[in-house]
């Protein structure tokens, strides 16, 4: 008895041990609130506050600033998207999400299910190291090892140890004091584009070919669909999404708007010459490099997309009309709006750079 | 799946629960499918055909010899022999055939070329079967204690067939004997937490060996010896004095994890190493160093030697002639040669662990015999306190230095790469390399290097507490957290220090920023 009981405390102590080296060793992708914050923030949300979660890659959490949306609609939202997210992750993040929200809509920004550039296993590892250990955790490991032809093992996503371990020679203040700081991260996911990209000339695109299509990989229109069925199961409606790209073509469009179509399911896309007029886009002012928008973009983006949300019919006129002035996001807006002054600054002069360049070129 | 890879630490808790749960009857059946599925994870699942044929050729063999003593004791000896002749031939056959086919093609063609004849030489490329060399000695000393009739024959197949591929030992030895494992097996074992949980610290203790100090040191050494012409001089030689640490901590390491393994099941395997840098001479280092192998190779190799009629022949005639001193060391010695040539033709098909790894150490032991005189004297005019620490100390590096000469050529593409390595240590005189910062670049930098001092030391202060006993007793004995927080550290060492897994390479992650 006694040996046994000595027994479940070694064992005790040495999960409590893992744990902290987890807690140690995964590195902290803090730098500008990117991913480690995006994925603590939506875990200390509180339970069934959110209305709408984002998700996709890093053009949806460089498009939509959910802060934004709260100023102008009341809407509260998420973005819970991580850098060159794969849609099979994407999937499982939607499963977990709900998991600890209800929310009336989930908005896809449609890139994943297109892009195939997957940059290696860290992207994975972006994605999936936060995430709390659970089934859904799992399935989603599984699943990429699987689809993916990675040298990474399945084991080092549930002991990341295994994975970092050599970091110990560059381990930091932060990496030991990171896990006892307050988890309520004011850009709820949103990351801030303060660089300027106007090499293209892009005013949107107008379908020419209806049936001019591009092939999506076997797994990715499965998960898209899988997703789509997802969402249907859990009774939240699905907006499929893109953001505003200075290059796309109308193959993209198309794809995704017949799989929208088969399933009756909106797609809002940014791209199309309409849309980027009423949103008003400027392919001068508002892309941070050649994938993803800047504080213009997210501004014009967030704005358009809380008025698409409100004016349609996704049952969020009635829950933003009821609610309260919720504190907390009135604190964390205070926040936003403070930490955005230099970003915006900082903007501008890029944007005087640009415009001093291409007045040069002129001459 | 290697011994160090956490898919057999999963498979050995798999197979440890289905042991423990099963019926206790059925354990030594449990033991011989899961090693028959560690053999098809592991190697070849068709190259078991080979395993398969020595454990029915040994099995049937023994069971023929003990049905000839009691049916046809008249003929028995000429019979017997005749059966254990053809099953030993059988089994060396399949080892040499598999293992050192292309040696031997290799060695007649050079021998064809002397006599400047043309031919064209065609190597072979056979899998040899998982763990051959381990398994085919370990049958072949069951097969031959038999014959001698100091073992009972098993009436069970399967017990013969566990007893010759028991997974924990199957890839790495230690090569044990049927009345040391092959009782054991039959037996059966009630769990054991405390049993358990020592055979799990030796594993911990065994994948420190391995990953902390073993892998990082092979970093050095295989970047030296690649290029010695870039590493010359005093890198050689460094390469040199690391390599028997390298090899001792990788061996010992898993010898560590094949008796933790083992012993989880309740089972108890004969220890390979017994702190073998304290050996005061060559002799004494190969009697703590891969001791299965020397007992085996001595049993069965050496004895049968010097107990044949020739040798003993042969001993009476130098007797009368040159006298018993030389009548007694020239068999002996001629044995030893045997012995030694077996010890490094087992360990490879290539002159260099002939000469490295055999002949070399034959030399340094006979040398050590016929100049022991001359030494003693030599102590006694210098008045040397033999039983000094520094004394020891002294005898304990000259055997370390003696063995890694040998060594050098184990980590030698060839026998003319390990001569052009000593050649290449004689390049040039250069010290300056263990201050210009040079060690800093062949893949460790400033942190790894104190790092794996900090723990070659440690291994060593464990190594000296733990000659007259083991130290996990002593922790044991101690306050039972102690003992748990010792272990739990060692845990974190390995996870933190251990070279394993892909490692984490910040370029990957580049993504993370946007």
């Amino acid at each position: 008895m006694k040996k046994g009981f000595s027994f479940v405390a070694w064992l005790l102590a040495c999960i409590l041990c893992l744990t902290e080296l987890k807690n140690i060793f995964v590195p902290k992708w803090t730098d500008d609130l990117a991913p480690t914050y995006t994925i603590d923030g939506f875990y200390a949300e509180e339970r069934d506050s959110l209305d709408v979660i984002f998700f996709g890659s890093s053009q949806a959490l460089y498009g939509f600033s959910p802060m934004e949306m709260y100023e102008n609609t009341g809407i509260k939202s998420y973005v819970c998207a991580t850098g060159s997210q794969s849609i099979v992750c994407t999937y499982y993040w939607i499963r977990e999400a709900l998991k600890y929200q209800k929310p009336k809509v989930i908005v896809l920004d449609t890139w994943c299910a297109l892009d195939e550039s997957v940059l290696g296993d860290g992207a994975m590892h972006c994605t999936l190291d936060y995430m709390r250990f659970s089934p859904n955790k799992i399935e989603a490991v599984m699943a990429i090892d699987k689809i993916y032809d990675f040298e990474t093992s399945p084991s080092e996503y549930f002991l990341p140890i295994l994975k970092y371990h050599d970091r110990w020679k560059e381990l930091t203040a932060e990496d030991f004091t990171y896990q006892f700081q307050d988890k309520d991260f004011f850009l709820k996911g949103h990351r801030v584009g303060e660089s300027i990209y106007a090499d293209s000339k892009s005013e949107g695109i107008i379908v020419e070919d209806p049936e001019n299509v591009c092939d999506m990989e076997d797994y990715q229109a499965q998960y898209l669909q899988k997703i789509i069925n997802y969402c249907k199961e859990k009774d939240v409606k699905l907006l499929l999404t893109k953001t505003a790209l200075p290059v796309y073509g109308e193959e993209s469009h198309n794809t995704i708007q017949k799989i929208a179509d088969e399933n009756q399911i909106p797609f809002l896309d940014y791209n199309m010459h309409e849309v980027w007029a009423d949103a008003g886009m400027n392919y001068l002012t508002d892309f941070a490099d050649i994938l993803h928008l800047n504080i213009n973009g997210a501004t014009k983006t967030t704005s358009y997309m809380g008025e698409y949300l409100l004016e349609h019919d996704f049952g969020l006129s009635e829950a933003v009309k009821v609610s309260e002035p919720d504190e907390t996001w009135n604190e964390d807006l205070k926040r936003y709006q403070e930490y955005l002054v230099p970003k915006k600054e900082q903007l501008e002069e890029n944007i005087r750079f640009w415009e001093a360049v291409h007045a040069n070129d002129e001459q | 799946m290697s011994l160090t890879s956490l898919n057999f630490l999963v498979f050995l808790i798999v197979t440890g629960i289905c042991y423990y749960i099963l019926p206790k009857r059925t354990q030594p059946y449990c033991l011989l499918v899961a090693s028959i599925a560690f053999y098809c994870m592991v190697g070849e699942p068709w190259t078991f055909i080979y395993l398969f044929v020595s454990i029915v050729s040994v099995y049937a063999g023994t069971r023929l010899m003990e049905w000839i003593r009691k049916n046809k004791p008249q003929k028995q000896k000429k019979l017997c022999r005749i059966v254990f002749v053809t099953v030993l031939l059988c089994n060396l056959g399949i080892l040499a055939v598999l293992k050192y086919t292309n040696f031997m093609i290799y060695n007649l063609a050079y021998l064809v070329k002397l006599l400047h004849l043309d031919i064209s030489v065609h190597t072979v490329s056979w899998a040899a079967s998982l763990g051959i060399s381990y398994y085919t000695l370990q049958i072949v000393s069951y097969l031959t204690d038999v014959y001698w009739e100091v073992q009972r024959p098993q009436h069970n197949f399967f017990r013969v067939a566990l007893f010759a591929c028991f997974f924990p030992q199957m890839v790495s030895g230690p090569i044990s004997r049927y009345s040391e494992l092959g009782v054991q097996l039959e037996q059966e074992h009630r769990f054991s937490l405390e049993q358990v949980e020592r055979g799990a610290c030796r594993i911990l203790w065994g994948f420190f060996k391995k990953l902390v100090i073993s892998e990082k040191l092979a970093v050095i050494v295989n970047a030296i010896y690649a290029d010695p012409v870039g590493y010359h001089g005093l890198y050689i030689w460094t390469a040199m004095l690391l390599f028997p640490i390298q090899i001792y901590t990788d061996f010992s390491g898993c010898m560590d994890i094949v008796l933790g393994a083992a012993e989880c099941f309740g089972i108890f395997l004969p220890e390979n190493f017994r702190t073998p840098f304290f050996s005061r001479t060559i002799q004494e280092f190969w009697q703590r160093w891969h001791i299965t192998l020397g007992l085996w190779l001595k049993d069965y190799v050496m004895y049968p030697i010097l107990k044949s009629n020739h040798f003993v022949a042969m001993g009476d005639k130098l007797k009368k002639k040159y006298g018993r001193k030389i009548g007694k060391q020239i068999p002996l010695y001629i044995a030893m040669l045997v012995l030694w040539f077996c010890n490094g033709i087992w360990h490879g098909n290539s002159w260099k662990y002939i000469i490295g790894v055999g002949l070399w150490y034959w030399f340094a032991i006979i040398m050590g015999q016929i100049f022991e005189p001359v030494s003693k004297r030599m102590i006694n005019i210098l008045h040397i306190p033999t039983e000094s620490v520094v004394w020891h100390i002294f005898q304990s590096v000259r055997t370390y230095i003696v063995y890694g000469i040998g060594a050098l050529f184990f980590c030698a593409t060839d026998l003319r790469n390990g001569a052009f390595l000593i050649k290449c240590g004689f390049l040039e005189f250069n010290p300056q390399i263990f201050t210009d910062g040079s060690f800093l670049q062949m893949g460790l930098d400033g942190y790894d290097l104190v790092m794996l001092g900090i723990m070659i030391v440690f291994a060593f202060v464990i190594s000296v507490l733990g000659r007259n006993g083991y130290v996990r007793d002593k922790i044991a004995a101690k306050n039972p957290l102690f003992g748990g927080f010792i272990w739990i550290m060692l845990l974190v060492i390995v996870l933190v220090f251990g070279s394993y897994g892909n490692g984490y390479n910040a370029s990957s992650f580049i993504y993370a920023k946007f």
